[in-house]
C-alpha cells in the first residue's frame, strides 16, 4: 500500500480509530496492529506475508536460542547461524540473479558453454532490506547482551509495524520495543508535528519528486546522448532533489503516521545537502542506515582502532556494502566506492591535520559555502552512478557535461529550476519555521485544523500528477 | 558478556537521536560526532492533543479535500478501468461532486487546473518529452466523445479477428523513405503506453545516437486506445504531427487495452465481436493519421509478457494490429513479440550481440530494462534499414 493513495487514507482512518480504542487492552491492540500491518503489506502482494512471518519467526527463534545458550561458543553459533539465514533470504531475493548473470557471463568469456547457475528472475519483496536489517540487529543485540528477547507478540509488532515496514526508518529494538510495551496516552497526541510531517512529506513526494522525475530526470537519464550539457547538469541536480524529496518525503510521512499512533521514530534526514564534508553528509542522510552500518559492519571490522590503513579499508568495505545494500548492480558498488574513497580521504586529511597540529579549516561564509558546494557536487557525482542503469549511461551523461554545451535545452524550464531550488532551499530553512507552524497548528480548534489539512491535500493533489509512482526506496 | 537484563528491559533507550554504541566506541562513517537530535523541541509551544480531536480534524480534512477536489477525483475515477472499484468510487464521489458544484467549490478546482494549463475535458498530460497539455482536438477528431468517427471512409469493411471474416489483403511492403544524412536526419516519433516509452527510449539511444535519426518519444503511461475519455491518442498524435513533422511514426499500444469499452451509450464487453470492431476502428484511426501526407508508420506489436492471462490478451490485440496494418501501404508491422520470446515462450533473459545473456525484462514481467530497450532498438533499426531503406544493417 502506498502512503499517498486513497486506499491508505481509508486504511489509516480505521487503524487510527481502532488503535486508540484498543489502548486499554494491550494484547488485543498488539494482535490488531500485527493484523493491520500484514494487511498493509499484503496490499502489494499477499504471497510475501509468509516471508515477513518467516523472517519474524527465524529471528525471534534465533534470538531466543542465543539468549538461552549456556556458553559463549553456543551463543556465537546461534547468532551466526540466524544472521546467516537472514542474509541468505536477503541474498536469494536480491542478489542471486546478479551473481548468476555475472558468473554465467564470466564463464562465457573464458570460453565456457551453458550456464553455471540457472537464470531466475526473482521478484524482490518490497522492504526486504529494511526488515531483514532490523531482524539482524535484534539478534546481534541479544548476542551482545544489550537487549533481551522480547515476547513473540511484541516482536511481531516490532518487525511488522506498518509505518516503518517497507522503507524504514530502520528502528532499533531499543527504540521501539519500550514504546510497544507501554500504553500510550490518548490525551497526548503530537498532532501538530504529525500533521506537518505528513503534509510536508506528501508535498515533497507527490509534487517535487514526481515533477522532477517526469520533467527532466527520466528523459535525460534514459538517453543522455541526445541532451545538452545544461540538461545533463540539471538532470543530475534534479535527481539529487528528487531522491531527497522522495525518501525524506516518505520518511516524514512514516514518522508522522507513527506519531499519530503514539510512537516516536528516530530521525532519518537532517538537511543532508547543507553538509560541508562527505562524513557530515552521512551523518545527515539516511541516518538510521548509516548508524546500522557503523554498529554492525564498521565497528565489528575494527573501526578506527587498528591503524590508519585498516581504517581506510574498513571505511571502504562498509561503504561498498552500503552500496550493494541499495541494489545488485555494479553501479551501486561504484557509488559506494566513491563514498568510501571520499570518507577515507577525509579521514586521512583529518589525521594529517592533527599530526601536524594544523589549525581547523576556516569557518567564514566563503569557506563554508565552498565546502558545501564541493560536497554537494561530489554527492551529485555519486548520484549519477546511483541513478544510471549502467556504466555506459553514467559515463555518457558525464561526457555530455563536457561536450554538450551550446545546444538548446528545452527541458531546463523555470518549473524545473524552481523545484530544484525549493528542494535545496528547504534544507537551509531555520529549524524554528516548522516548529512555529506546528505550535500554531496545535492550538487551533479541530475544525480549523481540518480545513487546513483539507486545503493542504487539495494543493498537493492538484499540483501533483495523476497517479503516483512508487517510492524509490521501495525497491531497496 | 553481561546477562543482567530481564525480559522487558533494555540497556539503551534513545528515541529520536541515534543510539550510542554500548561499547562506547564512537567512530566511523556516521559517528565522528553525536548524531544531530531531532529538530523539534518537545514541550516548547506545541500542545499535545487528544486523539479524538485529531480524528475529527483528520475526518474534516478529508471531507474538505473531497469537496474541493471532487471534480478531479471523479474524473480520475471515471477514467479508471471498468469494474466494481470504479463503480464504487463514482458512487461515493457523486454526492461530493454535486455538493461541490452546488456551493461553487468546483470553481476552485477548475481555476487551479486552468492556472496549471491543464485540460479538464478529457486528456491527461503527456508523460515524456517536452509536450504541453493537449488542447482542442484537431479537425476531424472528436476529442471528448468516446466514439471516434473516422476523418475519411474506411477503405475496407469493419473487421474482427472472429472466424469467418474476410481475409485481409496480402502484405504490401512500404515504399522506401528518403535517405537520412547527418545534415538531414529522419525524424522518428515514438508514441504509445509505458511499453511504447520503453521502445522509444531504446530507439532514442540506438537510432538517435547514430546521428542519422532524431527520435522523439511522446508516451503516456497507463494509456491505450480503449479509453479515449482518459487519454485521446488520435488527438495527441494529430498534435504531435503538427508539432514535430515526423518522417516515421512508431506506435506501440495494448498493455492497458484489455478492458471493456463504451461507444456513446453502448457497453462493449472485452473481446466481444463489437469490441473487436470498435477497437479495429480505433487502430485504423491511428494508422490513418500516422500514414497521412505520405508519411510512413511502424506499428510495433505488444511484446510477450510473463502473465499468462495478459499474454493471451496481448496475443489477441496483436492479431488486430497485424491485420489492420495490411490495409495501409505505408505501414509496417514490427513483431516485438517474436523478438522478445524464446521458442514462443516468455523469457526475462535475452542474448546480446556479444553472446552474453542479459536481463531484458523488469520484475513485473511486462516492461523492459535499459538493456532490453536497447536490444529492441537494435532489432528495430536492423529491420527498419532492410525494409525502408533497402540496405544492409551496417549502412546508415
Amino acid at each position: 500500500m502506498l502512503f499517498p493513495t486513497t486506499d491508505f487514507a481509508i486504511f489509516f482512518v480505521i487503524v487510527f480509530l481502532a488503535s486508540w480504542l484498543l489502548q486499554p487492552t494491550p494484547v488485543r491492540w498488539k494482535f490488531f496492529m500485527i493484523a493491520a500491518s500484514y494487511v498493509f503489506y499484503a496490499w502489494w502482494d499477499w504471497h510475501f506475508i509468509f516471508l515477513l512471518a518467516g523472517c519474524t519467526a527465524v529471528s525471534q527463534l534465533g534470538a531466543q536460542l542465543t539468549y538461552r545458550a549456556r556458553s559463549e561458543a553456543a551463543m556465537r553459533w546461534a547468532m551466526g547461524f540466524t544472521v546467516a539465514v537472514l542474509l541468505g533470504i536477503l541474498f536469494w531475493f536480491k542478489y542471486y540473479l546478479f551473481l548468476a548473470l555475472n558468473l554465467d557471463n564470466g564463464y562465457h568469456i573464458v570460453g565456457g558453454h551453458g550456464l553455471v547457475l540457472p537464470l531466475l528472475q526473482v521478484t524482490l519483496p518490497v522492504g526486504i532490506s529494511f526488515f531483514t536489517f532490523m531482524a539482524i540487529s535484534y539478534v546481534v543485540d541479544v548476542y551482545r547482551g544489550t537487549v533481551v528477547p522480547a515476547s513473540w507478540l511484541d516482536y511481531g509488532v516490532y518487525l511488522s509495524f506498518f509505518p516503518h515496514l517497507v522503507a524504514g526508518p530502520i528502528v532499533r529494538e531499543a527504540e521501539l520495543m519500550p514504546q510497544i510495551r507501554t500504553r500510550r496516552d490518548p490525551r497526548k497526541v503530537d498532532f501538530g508535528r504529525a500533521a506537518w510531517l505528513v503534509l510536508s512529506g506528501l508535498f515533497l513526494k507527490v509534487v517535487i519528486s514526481s515533477y522532477l522525475a517526469t520533467q527532466i530526470v527520466d528523459p535525460v537519464f534514459a538517453n543522455p546522448g541526445q541532451h545538452s550539457a545544461l540538461e545533463a547538469l540539471f538532470a543530475i541536480y534534479g535527481y539529487a532533489v528528487q531522491i531527497f524529496s522522495d525518501f525524506a518525503g516518505y520518511t516524514n510521512i512514516a514518522i508522522g503516521v507513527a506519531l499519530l499512533l503514539g510512537f516516536e521514530f528516530p530521525q532519518n534526514f537532517d538537511s543532508p545537502y547543507t553538509s560541508q564534508s562527505v562524513q557530515e553528509f552521512w551523518r545527515r542522510w539516511h541516518m538510521t542506515l548509516s548508524r546500522w552500518l557503523r554498529d554492525y559492519v564498521y565497528i565489528p571490522l575494527g573501526g578506527n582502532r587498528k591503524g590508519s590503513r585498516r581504517t581506510y579499508i574498513n571505511l571502504m568495505a562498509t561503504m561498498l556494502l552500503g552500496g550493494l545494500w541499495h541494489g545488485a548492480s555494479w553501479t551501486f558498488v561504484m557509488w559506494g566506492g566513491l563514498h568510501g574513497g571520499a570518507l577515507a580521504w577525509e579521514h586521512h586529511r583529518a589525521e594529517r591535520r592533527k599530526r601536524l597540529a594544523l589549525p581547523d579549516p576556516p569557518h567564514d561564509f566563503a569557506h563554508v559555502a565552498l565546502r558545501r558546494f564541493v560536497t554537494f557536487n561530489f554527492v551529485c557525482l555519486g548520484w549519477v552512478f546511483f541513478r544510471a542503469g549502467s556504466f555506459a549511461t553514467a559515463l555518457s551523461l558525464l561526457l555530455r557535461l563536457i561536450v554538450g554545451w551550446f545546444q538548446s535545452s528545452p527541458l531546463v524550464t523555470w518549473g524545473v529550476l524552481v523545484a530544484i531550488a525549493f528542494g535545496i532551499g528547504v534544507q537551509y530553512l531555520p529549524d524554528d519555521v516548522g516548529f512555529r507552524v506546528q505550535s500554531m497548528f496545535s492550538r487551533m480548534p479541530a475544525w480549523v485544523q481540518g480545513v487546513a489539512i483539507g486545503a493542504g491535500l487539495f494543493v498537493i493533489s492538484t499540483l501533483g500528477p495523476q497517479g503516483v509512482a512508487p517510492f524509490i526506496y521501495f525497491r531497496f | 558478556m553481561q546477562r543482567t537484563l530481564r525480559p522487558g528491559e533494555t540497556r539503551t533507550v534513545v528515541v529520536g537521536g541515534g543510539a550510542e554504541p554500548v561499547n562506547g566506541q564512537v567512530d566511523g562513517p556516521a559517528s565522528q560526532r553525536p548524531q544531530p537530535g531531532p529538530r523539534h523541541r518537545r514541550g516548547l509551544g506545541r500542545r499535545p492533543e487528544p486523539a479524538g480531536k485529531a480524528l475529527i480534524a483528520i475526518v474534516i480534512g478529508f471531507l474538505v479535500w473531497l469537496l474541493l477536489a471532487a471534480p478531479a477525483l471523479r474524473r480520475s475515477a471515471e477514467a479508471s478501468p471498468f469494474g466494481a472499484r470504479r463503480t464504487a468510487s463514482i458512487i461515493v464521489l457523486a454526492p461530493f461532486d454535486a455538493l461541490s458544484r452546488a456551493v461553487g467549490l468546483s470553481k476552485v478546482d477548475s481555476a487551479a487546473e486552468s492556472a496549471l494549463g491543464r485540460n479538464t475535458g478529457g486528456n491527461a498530460q503527456s508523460n515524456t518529452g517536452s509536450n504541453g497539455p493537449v488542447g482542442a482536438a484537431p479537425s476531424g477528431v472528436d476529442a471528448t466523445h468516446p466514439t471516434l468517427p473516422p476523418t475519411r471512409p474506411h477503405p475496407h469493411p469493419s473487421v474482427s479477428t472472429q472466424p469467418g471474416d474476410v481475409a485481409p489483403p496480402p502484405i504490401v511492403y512500404p515504399a522506401t523513405v528518403r535517405k537520412p544524412t547527418l545534415a538531414h536526419p529522419l525524424t522518428v516519433l515514438a508514441i504509445g503506453d509505458s511499453i511504447g516509452i520503453d521502445l522509444g527510449y531504446g530507439l532514442q539511444r540506438v537510432m538517435g545516437n547514430t546521428g542519422y535519426y532524431k527520435v522523439i518519444v511522446d508516451g503516456k503511461i497507463s494509456t491505450g486506445l480503449a479509453r479515449p475519455d482518459y487519454f485521446n491518442w488520435p488527438a495527441q498524435l494529430s498534435l504531435d504531427l503538427r508539432r514535430y513533422h515526423p518522417d516515421i511514426v512508431v506506435a506501440l499500444f495494448g498493455l492497458n487495452d484489455p478492458q471493456a469499452m463504451r461507444t456513446g451509450s453502448a457497453y462493449l464487453p472485452t473481446f466481444s465481436r463489437s469490441w473487436f470492431n470498435e477497437y479495429s476502428r480505433r487502430v485504423d484511426k491511428i494508422l490513418e493519421l500516422g500514414t497521412s501526407d505520405g508519411r510512413h508508420m511502424v506499428w510495433a506489436s505488444g511484446p510477450i509478457v510473463s502473465d499468462a492471462h495478459l499474454r493471451h490478451d496481448m496475443n489477441e490485440l496483436n492479431g488486430v494490429y497485424r491485420k489492420q496494418v495490411r490495409y495501409y501501404p505505408n505501414a509496417y508491422f514490427f513483431d516485438t513479440w517474436r523478438h522478445t520470446s524464446s521458442n514462443g515462450s516468455y523469457t526475462a533473459f535475452l542474448t546480446g550481440p556479444n553472446g552474453n545473456k542479459f536481463l531484458a525484462r523488469t520484475g513485473d514481467g511486462d516492461h523492459f530494462t535499459n538493456d532490453g530497450e536497447d536490444y529492441l532498438g537494435r532489432i528495430f533499426l536492423r529491420e527498419f534499414r532492410a525494409r525502408f531503406l533497402g540496405r544492409s544493417p551496417q549502412q546508415p
